[in-house]
């Protein structure tokens, strides 16, 4: 009897039913990155996405830029 | 407003390919300043920016194909066509490593002392460790095949589970072999065996690594609801990565670890 309500809690913890936390949002995005509204794609999914592109962008020119003054750097033999 | 009258995808302006470009010169520039001036600097930030513009630029495919509908069937012909023509060109570029270790092991010169593997080399027992890393491979092979039968029979749950499972034996490969080299009697410093191992196995390491963050952004997009049983095109070419990583580690095995012991 124990066993039966042990391995019965044990299903109703690992079943799939109960695992649902992920619901199908395909529709929504589907909906949100096809809007006619002229932002580019890769700014489209909101807020986040222009920090993230303004982070990379800056960290990218920045190091450029740090890579060119490096190379001035090295370029001039020091005791 | 007008619309295309053909199935291609005419891909718009981005500002990827450009952050990639800068993060390659970033990391390039960045193992000079750290080779020669112990500086890991711009190196951090050449790998930071790469694995920036990498998120974004896939995140981007993800949008084009998933959200606005791009890939249709000519599209994903031209992928399947590109995946392909990658993967032969890593090809290449193992058989590169395969041809420097058979050219030293087949004539071994009078300094390695004629045989091989060369004097004072203990090669590591192929029925150890070895055998333990290939059975973990060809187990992962068997478990996206039945992944990838589990997603096209729309069994989402089993899809999961094989995925899941594929992706933790890669890990458990990673790990067994992390330890190998930490054990390891021979360096890479160790003459021509010593460099003919660890680049080849390395690079393979590499590429498991590679694949399994493959296969992990997979699985996130199948809890996702990305994949349809019908298209799912992002997960077959991580199953071809896969089983060409997999096939790889066989050639290692048999030429390097087995033959060279």
């Amino acid at each position: 009897m124990q066993a039966l309500r042990v391995s019965q809690a044990l299903i109703r913890s690992f079943s799939s039913t109960a695992r649902n936390r992920f619901q199908n949002r395909v529709r929504e995005k589907q909906k949100l990155f096809q809007e006619d509204n002229d932002i580019p794609l890769y700014l489209k999914g909101g807020i986040v996405d222009n920090i993230l592109y303004r982070v990379t962008m800056t960290l990218c020119l920045g190091g450029t830029v740090y890579s060119l003054y490096s190379l001035g750097w090295a370029s001039f033999p020091r005791n | 407003m007008t619309h295309q009258s053909h199935a291609y995808h005419m891909v718009k302006p981005s500002p990827w390919p450009l952050t990639g470009a800068l993060s390659a010169l970033l990391m390039t520039s960045g193992l000079t300043m750290w080779f020669h001036f112990h500086s890991m600097t711009l190196l951090m930030l050449g790998l930071l920016t790469n694995t920036l513009t990498m998120y974004q630029w896939w995140r981007d495919v993800t949008r084009e194909s998933t959200y606005q509908g791009h890939h249709t069937p000519p599209v994903q012909k031209g992928l399947r066509y590109g995946m392909i023509l990658f993967i032969t060109s890593e090809i290449f570029f193992f058989a590169g490593f395969f041809w420097a270790f058979y050219h030293s092991s087949l004539a071994p010169t009078p300094q390695l002392g004629g045989h091989w593997p060369p004097t004072g080399i203990t090669p590591l027992n192929p029925l150890e460790v070895p055998l333990l890393n290939t059975s973990v491979l060809l187990a992962s092979g068997v478990s996206i095949t039945w992944a990838h039968h589990s997603l096209m029979e729309n069994n989402r749950n089993q899809m999961i589970q094989a995925l899941l499972i594929t992706i933790l034996l890669g890990l458990y490969f990673t790990l067994l072999q992390a330890s190998e080299y930490f054990e390891s009697p021979f360096t890479i410093s160790d003459g021509i065996y010593g460099s003919t191992f660890f680049v080849a196995t390395g690079f393979h390491g590499l590429h498991v690594i590679i694949g399994s963050t493959f296969l992990t952004i997979c699985f996130i997009r199948q809890l996702m609801f990305h994949f349809t049983s019908k298209h799912h095109f992002g997960f077959e070419a991580a199953a071809w990565y896969w089983h060409f990583v997999d096939v790889v580690w066989l050639f290692l095995y048999v030429s390097i670890y087995w033959w060279g012991s």
